[in-house]
């Protein structure tokens, strides 16, 4: 064992190492390539830390900003305008926030709404205009919440097996990750057939267990429990690839070494693979919540917008439901975001202080 | 019903008790074989059963008690078996359903309803749907290879660089996966569709629309993050000692990056790019937006898939037969690249 | 592959046909749009037309076969012009959204789209459309004026002004099939069916003694998914056949705004409770005297779907579109079993309080041409229009592709043997003319139809009593519409 291993785990926790002594601009190798007389290159050595992170850091952002940053202003500014259903401009003109408000309230020209609830007097203060598994902030939160969580354990599992060593690895581990590799819209074909009475098993299936109604897939609670499973389905294949990754790069000596010293396999799980892993663990997790807090190609496949509405539901209706509505669709997505900034605060905040917190 | 005064402790009932002054032998004595606790139990050693009146399944629980690692081993068939199960089963079911005749897709269970293997070829014949699926893989190819590159510069920053404003920059990164897609898709659809001067003489009509660019280009961007957030988290893990070896030796740091960083970060490097590949083989938004629909206007596959429904009618076994097909490329590329997700390397660099 | 004009044609085959036809157009197509991309720009003279696989499908032909740009040819279109299909998937509302996305990029080709007839008036009123009663010649308008079918040409006007922008390519009805043989074993005479089609209660008595006696699974299988096809049609006619309408008569069905809302009307909510004694029986809000014909699987279910089970024989009755009538009205399948009619109905015309409801009804589907202004061949593609509204090149499009004509007294010049089954039903076709309801299309439809078919939907599962679902959707179409 050489010595970077001694302090235990072999890996540098600390993500940034200490600027300056080694990668900043030593005299040393940049005087022996001054010799091999590579201006550029010369040029790059010599940049400060700084420079060189803002340098790499450039075509990143360059392609970020155009396809990206810029619409993402020019779709705020649309929507603090008026809707136009007439005429060739599709906005009116501007009216601040009066969208956002709308969208709060429950008053938006859309189908679904976003949130319909209103303050009564009387216990238990709350009252719903509409159905709750018709609201799509409640529809996208629950969805989220459960997907996440069991996508987790699910993947964490998948990963464990295949992280062991065993024949017919290869093939398992093809096997588990090809529902990831699954078109959007195959996905929703299956289980929108598996869940047609006439075609598939599975309305006979559930109703004779006695938890779904005998059109599932016009009731918006039998709908979105589909809806989750298919999720969980393909996207359990997700986490597992990535937690697999840090599965990977976790030195095996580790464990022989908690093994000898008599660590049983939870602690050899809770001390040595949960800490390593947090990291991939936890892009993971956060990247799987806001993909599902965007769900919208699943449910369109499977269910449709109306019976299960999500919050991108709403942005495509109102974008593209015929009636052209553009400051409401880009005040919808507006609010989506910023619901899903939110959610990711709180990853942060709860995470910012593990070993797998960069942030 | 364990006798106090007894110097050993065997285990005679199907609760578990303590297993450690048996097999272990931690008492630090030899035992004698042949030694027989007062009410007819024998102690237990060396995995020769008692003989004790056991029904099977007690037995086999003191055997799992006392091998815990056959209760793992088969604790871990049957969990792989359950994810096998339930990972494949809509597979094949979706092959159930592409090998049924058109028109009798009713009551599908195990076995497709009629038999009709022609469909795989009947795909091809209603739609050139190889085309789309070289389309497909071909923005799939080129997305990827963006990503990763300018990913990996962006990670290699954010990773292994101290800078001013590097934790808002990331967060201005993550910010982007906060939107719908379809929050960007007006004004990119007035971008594209916009007619610059210089490409006039390349595109015909000077826009990008009907170009891979038109895809590419968007799909980078969205999967950016990602990419990016993956590879800081691979890359920081590099111990310093490894770069620093390798800039003794002469590298430049760009080189350093590419000689040393990504091949001892590959795991990492192959799971974003097989995430990426996927995620951008798969799309549902924008591939269906962005051209026109036909496969010689670089169309991907979701548009072919989507071309097996009628107004009226939905060709649901040439959907499934076709998306089958369509998976194969992408199943191709994951046995390929979960070679180099699973090399684990760090172990082998360490020694130097 | 030559096209036989002989013979039947079935709807199926001539979708496998015009898929296999497409595969080759849009490979010839992709070849001339590789040379053009590649010697910088289309060939001048070729004009490009959205349209679905079927109609790309007959659009040209290998060698000397009949196609509709012959007909366009023969119908005196400049032989330099040329009509290329760009082809897209079919469903409606995926067509809506690429001409939406392609027209607010202000993005041409395509010169010519194919526009839904339920949602190409939000198009006229963007400014998206160029006017045709300004652009073509005099005796076009004139023809097309006279002859076309009105309900049809409304849905291609400007609400204010009724100025055409857009031409009919053909229009689409909604019939009601049902087994002649199976009722008349039933002992109930089918025979006046066809132009006077009976009361809901006679049909409803009819269908559950078909279907008893044959020991059929279904009665009568319609579409009532939450979809645009509830609100726009079947829930449409089912309404209007009780008097009943949306904004208090088809009037108002064109302009937005300033009309009343009549959806909490008593004789709505009576067509709906008709309708959940038809899925549900005797149950909570059903009215007596219909019994049970429908599956409850009916609020899942879309075209295909419902036509399926019919087509399979095991339903006595379906409500659908034409291309029903070819599929089961050839000889391999019912042939002159099938008996078409347009709706039943309950509230006569007479009784009934707003102008142009009651009595029986269809809703009116199809598709319109309209020019886009953002074109550089807008001449060109004025022309081909122009082409269109011929005879011939309706009668080739009717025998070809089994589309209706925009022209409905051509239905009866036509041989059953050169069209399909369609033809059989000449008569049912002119009365489903003269009854057909369109549905109200302004700018605001789109929105409007997603808080209908949300609401009826909702009544039918009896997830909402008829009565609190039509006071709510009363509300929400009030502030729709003071949108405007």
């Amino acid at each position: 064992m050489t010595t970077e291993t001694d302090d235990g785990t072999g890996i540098d926790t600390d993500p940034v190492p200490d600027g300056g002594t080694v990668t900043g601009g030593e005299p040393g190798p940049s005087h022996e390539h001054e010799r091999t007389g590579n201006a550029a290159v010369n040029w790059m050595e010599s940049l400060s830390e700084a420079a060189y992170a803002y340098l790499l850091l450039l075509p990143a952002f360059a392609l970020l900003t155009l396809i990206a940053f810029y619409p993402m202003i020019r779709t705020f500014v649309m929507s603090l305008r008026a809707n136009q259903t007439r005429g060739l401009d599709p906005l009116g003109g501007f009216v601040g926030i009066e969208n956002y408000i709308d969208i709060l309230t429950g008053n938006a020209r859309l189908a679904r709404q976003f949130l319909d609830v209103g303050l009564t007097s009387s216990f238990p203060f709350i009252e719903l205009g509409t159905p709750l598994f018709q609201q799509a902030l409640f529809v996208t939160l629950a969805f989220a919440v459960i997907s996440v969580v069991v996508e987790t354990v699910i993947g964490f599992g998948q990963a464990y097996v295949l992280d062991q060593e065993f024949t017919g690895r290869r093939w398992v581990r093809v096997a588990i990750i090809l529902p990831w590799a699954v078109p959007i819209v195959i996905q929703g074909m299956i289980f929108f057939l598996l869940f047609q009475p006439t075609v598939g098993f599975g309305s006979d299936l559930m109703q004779s267990l006695g938890l779904f109604s005998g059109t599932p897939l016009a009731n918006s609670q039998d709908a979105f429990i589909i809806i989750l499973v298919a999720d969980i389905w393909k996207s359990s294949a997700f986490m597992a690839l990535l937690i697999l990754a840090g599965l990977q790069s976790v030195d095996r000596s580790l464990y022989d070494v908690a093994r000898v010293a008599g660590a049983s396999p939870w602690q050899r799980f809770k001390l040595i693979t949960l800490p390593l892993v947090m990291p991939a663990l936890l892009v993971a997790m956060l990247f799987r919540t806001m993909d599902a807090m965007r769900v919208y190609g699943l449910i369109e496949s499977t269910a449709g917008c109306t019976t299960v509405p999500s919050l991108s539901c709403l942005v495509v209706e109102a974008m593209f439901g015929g009636t052209r509505i553009y400051a409401t669709a880009a005040a919808v997505a507006f609010a989506t975001a910023l619901v899903i900034g939110l959610i990711i605060g709180v990853y942060v905040l709860l995470f910012r202080d593990t070993d797998g917190g960069m942030y | 019903m364990t006798d106090p005064t007894d110097s050993t402790d065997p285990t005679t009932t199907t609760d578990s008790s303590d297993t450690s002054g048996i097999d272990d032998g931690s008492d630090g004595q030899p035992r004698d074989p042949t030694l027989h606790r007062p009410d007819g139990g024998a102690v237990l050693e060396d995995d020769r059963d008692a003989d004790l009146d056991r029904g099977p399944f007690q037995q086999w629980v003191s055997d799992s008690i006392s091998h815990p690692e056959r209760v793992y081993r088969a604790m871990f068939y049957v969990a792989a078996i359950f994810f096998l199960f339930t990972t494949l089963f809509p597979f094949y079911w979706l092959l159930m359903v592409a090998l049924t005749p058109e028109g009798q897709l009713q009551d599908i269970v195990f076995t497709p309803n009629g038999f009709n293997p022609g469909a795989f070829v009947e795909v091809f014949q209603v739609i050139p749907f190889h085309i789309y699926m070289f389309n497909s893989f071909v923005i799939a190819l080129a997305s990827t290879i963006v990503v990763l590159v300018i990913a990996s510069l962006a990670g290699y920053a954010f990773g292994r660089l101290e800078f001013p404003g590097r934790t808002p920059l990331m967060l201005l990164v993550l910010v982007i996966s906060f939107f719908p897609p379809a929050a960007f898709f007006i004004p990119l659809n007035d971008l594209f569709n916009t007619s610059f001067a210089i490409l006039r003489p390349i595109t015909g009509d000077g826009t990008l629309y009907n170009t891979p660019f038109a895809l590419v280009t968007p799909l980078s961007a969205i999967f950016m993050p990602l990419a990016i957030f993956i590879l800081t988290t691979f890359y920081s893990q590099i111990p310093d000692g490894l770069e620093d070896a390798a800039r003794v030796e002469g590298t430049t740091r760009l080189g350093a990056l590419f000689r040393v960083i990504i091949p001892l970060s590959a795991p990492g490097v192959a799971t974003a790019g097989v995430l990426t590949f996927i995620a951008v083989y798969n799309e549902f938004f924008f591939s269906f937006l962005m051209t026109d629909g036909q496969p010689e206007n670089w169309a991907p596959i979701l548009d072919g898939i989507l071309a097996y429904q009628g107004q009226y009618q939905v060709l649901y076994n040439l959907m499934a037969a076709a998306s089958i097909l369509g998976v194969i490329p992408v199943a191709i590329l994951v046995v390929i690249a979960q070679e180099k997700i699973v090399s684990g390397l760090t172990a082998g660099a360490l020694k130097e | 592959m030559g096209r036989d004009t002989v013979g039947r044609r079935d709807r199926s085959r001539l979708e496998r046909r015009s898929f296999l036809k497409a595969a080759s157009v849009s490979t010839a197509a992709g070849a001339m749009a590789v040379t053009g991309c590649l010697g910088r720009g289309r060939q001048p003279g070729t004009v490009v037309m959205t349209a679905a696989s079927d109609v790309a499908g007959i659009m040209h032909s290998d060698g000397d076969g009949p196609s509709i740009q012959q007909a366009l040819w023969d119908a005196g279109l400049d032989e330099d012009i040329r009509v290329e299909i760009q082809t897209v998937v079919s469903d409606s509302a995926a067509r809506m959204q690429t001409t939406q996305s392609a027209l607010e990029a202000g993005r041409a080709p395509p010169d010519i789209h194919m526009m839904d007839s339920g949602w190409t008036v939000p198009f006229i009123l963007r400014n998206q459309t160029v006017n045709l009663t300004e652009q073509l010649p005099d005796e076009t308008l004139q023809y097309v004026n006279d002859n076309y079918l009105e309900a049809s040409l409304e849905t291609a006007r400007a609400p204010q002004g009724g100025d055409l922008h857009a031409l009919p390519l053909f229009p689409d009805l909604g019939f009601t099939l049902y087994r002649q043989d199976l009722i008349e074993d039933a002992g109930y005479d089918t025979g006046g069916w066809a132009t006077d089609p009976p009361r809901w209660e006679e049909f409803s008595a009819a269908i559950r003694d078909a279907r008893d006696q044959a020991g059929l699974d279904y009665g009568f299988t319609t579409q009532a998914a939450a979809y645009e096809g509830l609100s726009c049609c079947t829930f449409n006619e089912v309404m209007t056949s009780w008097g009943g309408a949306y904004y208090g008569g088809a009037d108002n069905l064109f302009t937005a705004g300033d009309r009343p809302i009549t959806v909490d009307d008593q004789r709505v909510i009576d067509a709906i409770r008709m309708m959940r004694s038809f899925i549900a029986g005797e149950e909570e809000h059903t009215l007596d005297g219909y019994p049970q014909i429908c599956p409850s699987a009916i609020v899942q279910w879309t075209e295909q779907q419902s036509l399926n089970p019919f087509a399979g024989g095991e339903a006595v009755s379906n409500r659908n579109w034409s291309y029903a009538i070819a599929e089961t009205g050839t000889e391999d399948a019912f042939g002159e079993d099938l008996g078409v009619m347009t709706r039943p109905y309950a509230v006569s015309q007479q009784e009934a309080q707003y102008s142009d409801v009651g009595g029986t009804a269809v809703a009116l589907g199809g598709w319109n041409l309209a020019v886009s202004p953002f074109s550089n061949r807008e001449e060109e593609a004025l022309q081909v229009l122009e082409a269109f509204a011929n005879r011939e090149v309706m009668l080739t499009v009717f025998r070809l592709g089994g589309f209706l004509p925009p022209n409905l007294d051509l239905v009866g010049d036509v041989d059953p043997s050169d069209v399909g089954p369609v033809a059989r039903y000449a008569d049912v076709v002119q009365s489903a003319s003269e009854n057909a309801i369109p549905r109200p299309a302004t700018d605001l439809w789109p929105e409007q139809s997603a808080l209908i078919y949300q609401a009826v939907n909702a009544a039918y599962r009896g997830v909402q009593s008829p009565e609190a679902a039509m006071n709510d959707l009363a509300n929400e179409l009030e502030q729709s519409e003071a949108e405007v």
